[in-house]
């Protein structure tokens, strides 16, 4: 997340990501894709519905699985705590507001990671349930160019976002991006979507050494 | 305390079953044959520790119904004891199962122990089918959960009325005082914490979220099952399971606040798959009453006629008063004798303008 973004969400007391309509801000994925619709394009038109409630599923385990895990990550593992999530979540601010926020937030993730039955979890149990998460989804990708027909939809954005983000992403041990290398399929999945979508702005590219 | 699974009829399944224990031991039998047969090699006995039933259902708490659902559908002898040792129970470790030395407490973790120990509802299934498992448990986790926690918890009618009182008379003394509050607080830290981020900062937007997530999912799943027996054709799966974990209790616990239960109710492929699975696989909860359901009907009955006795004496006593106070003259009713002049005219005032 760009420190300008974040500065922004805080004062706009909103959440990345928004978009920025006339005089209408709308933010998180949910409400985007509800505010596209509303306006005439839609990705999940020519699903029925079946496949829309397989579709709703599979974003359900994204957000419960991967974003979780990189909340966890981020947020309860201390290595990566100490080393690298403080100092970028306190940037903006000066001393000693950013180590408080950042104790904060750090304290307010636990909070919730408990409520959820993740208090307990071992860095090894998160980053099995990441794979079991990448396993569900190269399955259900097969040998399809995306996740439903030849027509990408809600589901292949979201997942290509999490998907990139950990690949792109330099943490402290490799091991989460490593979860996700061992399948292949997810890996072509996500070049082929930068290269089809992203290749005029070219910003990080995708570093599969 | 509820009967123990163990001496369940059996239910007679198509012989294509999923009982791991048939297929070992190769050949079609009853429930109870089989696991006879398996009994001798048993490495040790399972012992489970939930929450107990009411309303016709083996359980009331959705992840103890979850777990017993699955046992039935793989096999598992579990031996189940119904807690009242609750200091567990607040910190949320019920199901708890133990065998031998091990002891697992979050349902996924107790269904992948049972897979491990060969309880396995899931072989048959194809990897695309084991993937779609996981992520339609993900959806009932993420927005149907949340609901059924305010239902059960949250909501001050549902909880002061059923939730509470049912929780507390399971509780020893001291101890029902405290427990379901903490319980209750739990539930409603749950439901804040993942769902009630901005933008949605009052709790009766995140109600309203909640439920519209909660209905969405209803018909999602009755969608996806259509008209057939399971989720994945003729055999209960784990998937069956957690749906059938989350929904009977919505579908059964009478409530007085009951708007997610009327929408279920609509949804009548999801009522009956409840309804086939507890009359198939809990046979003794759901024709005659649990006896657990008995005692409270038992209970009703008795109260109901000691409060219509009471009225009867009541009216009795009221009735010997009368006659013993002294008559009064009785009043002339003024009689109404119509002439033919004021019937004319009194048929004919309602017409006047």
């Amino acid at each position: 997340m760009s420190l300008v973004a974040e500065a922004f969400a805080s004062q706009v007391a909103g959440k990345v990501p928004f978009i920025h309509v006339g005089n209408q801000v709308v933010s998180e994925l949910g409400p985007i894709v509800q505010f596209v619709k509303a306006k005439g394009h839609s990705l999940s038109d020519g699903l029925d519905e079946v496949q829309k409630a397989e579709m709703k599923a599979y974003m359900e385990l994204v957000n419960n699985m991967l974003l979780t895990a990189e909340l966890y990550l981020q947020w309860c593992d201390e290595a990566t705590v100490g080393e690298i999530t403080h100092s970028r979540y306190g940037y903006p601010y000066p001393w000693p507001l950013n180590h408080i926020l950042a104790y904060q937030k750090q304290w307010e993730v636990k909070r919730k990671m408990k409520a959820i039955g993740w208090g307990n979890k071992t860095l090894d149990q998160v980053l099995e349930d990441v794979d079991q998460c990448c396993q569900a989804l190269s399955q259900r990708l097969g040998t399809q160019p995306y996740f439903f027909n030849k027509q990408p939809t809600e589901l292949d954005a979201l997942v290509f976002g999490h998907l990139f983000t950990i690949l792109t992403t330099q943490l402290i041990n490799d091991e989460l991006s490593e979860k996700v290398k061992n399948y292949s399929n997810l890996l072509a999945f996500c070049r082929r979507i930068e290269q089809n979508y992203f290749e005029d702005k070219e910003r990080v590219p995708l570093r599969l050494a | 305390m509820l009967p123990l699974p163990s001496q369940h009829p059996h239910c007679t399944w198509p012989s294509s079953s999923n009982h791991v224990m048939k297929t070992e031991q190769g050949g079609g039998g009853h429930f109870r044959g089989t696991r006879g047969r398996r009994g001798g090699k048993m490495a040790a006995p399972l012992e489970l520790k939930c929450w107990g039933g009411g309303w016709g259902l083996p359980s009331v708490h959705c992840e103890s119904l979850v777990v017993l659902a699955y046992a039935k559908f793989s096999g598992a002898p579990l031996k189940v004891s119904v807690i009242d040792n609750t200091w567990r129970g607040s910190r949320g470790d019920v199901p708890i199962l133990t065998s031998e030395d091990n002891i697992v407490s979050q349902p996924a973790k107790i269904l992948n122990f049972l897979r491990k120990q060969k309880y396995n509802a899931d072989y048959q299934l194809s990897a695309k089918q084991g993937a779609d498992t996981l992520a339609y448990i993900a959806l009932l986790e993420e927005k149907l959960l949340p609901a059924v926690l305010h239902t059960f918890w949250v909501e001050n009618d549902n909880y002061f009325n059923v939730t509470k009182p049912w929780f507390a008379s399971r509780i020893p003394f001291p101890l029902s005082l405290i427990l379901p509050g903490r319980m209750s607080k739990r539930a409603l830290n749950r439901i804040l914490l993942t769902k009630g981020e901005p933008p949605l900062y009052h709790l009766k937007e995140v109600e309203a979220q909640i439920y519209r997530d909660a209905k969405e999912c209803l018909n999602l799943l009755s969608n996806r099952l259509g008209t057939s027996q399971f989720f994945f054709g003729d055999i209960p799966t784990t998937l069956d399971a957690y749906v059938f974990g989350f929904l009977a209790p919505l579908y059964k616990v009478h409530f007085p606040k009951v708007q997610l239960q009327e929408h279920l109710k609509q949804l009548t492929n999801l009522c009956r798959f409840c309804d086939d699975i507890l009359s198939c696989y809990f046979r003794l909860s759901f024709a005659g009453f649990s006896p657990a359901g008995q005692d409270i009907v038992d209970a009703n009955l008795q109260k109901l006629t000691q409060l219509v006795n009471k009225e009867s004496n009541l009216i009795e006593k009221m009735d010997d008063n009368l006659r013993q106070s002294p008559q009064l003259p009785p009043r002339k009713l003024p009689t109404l004798k119509l002439t033919t002049a004021d019937e004319e005219s009194n048929s004919f005032q309602p017409l006047s303008p």
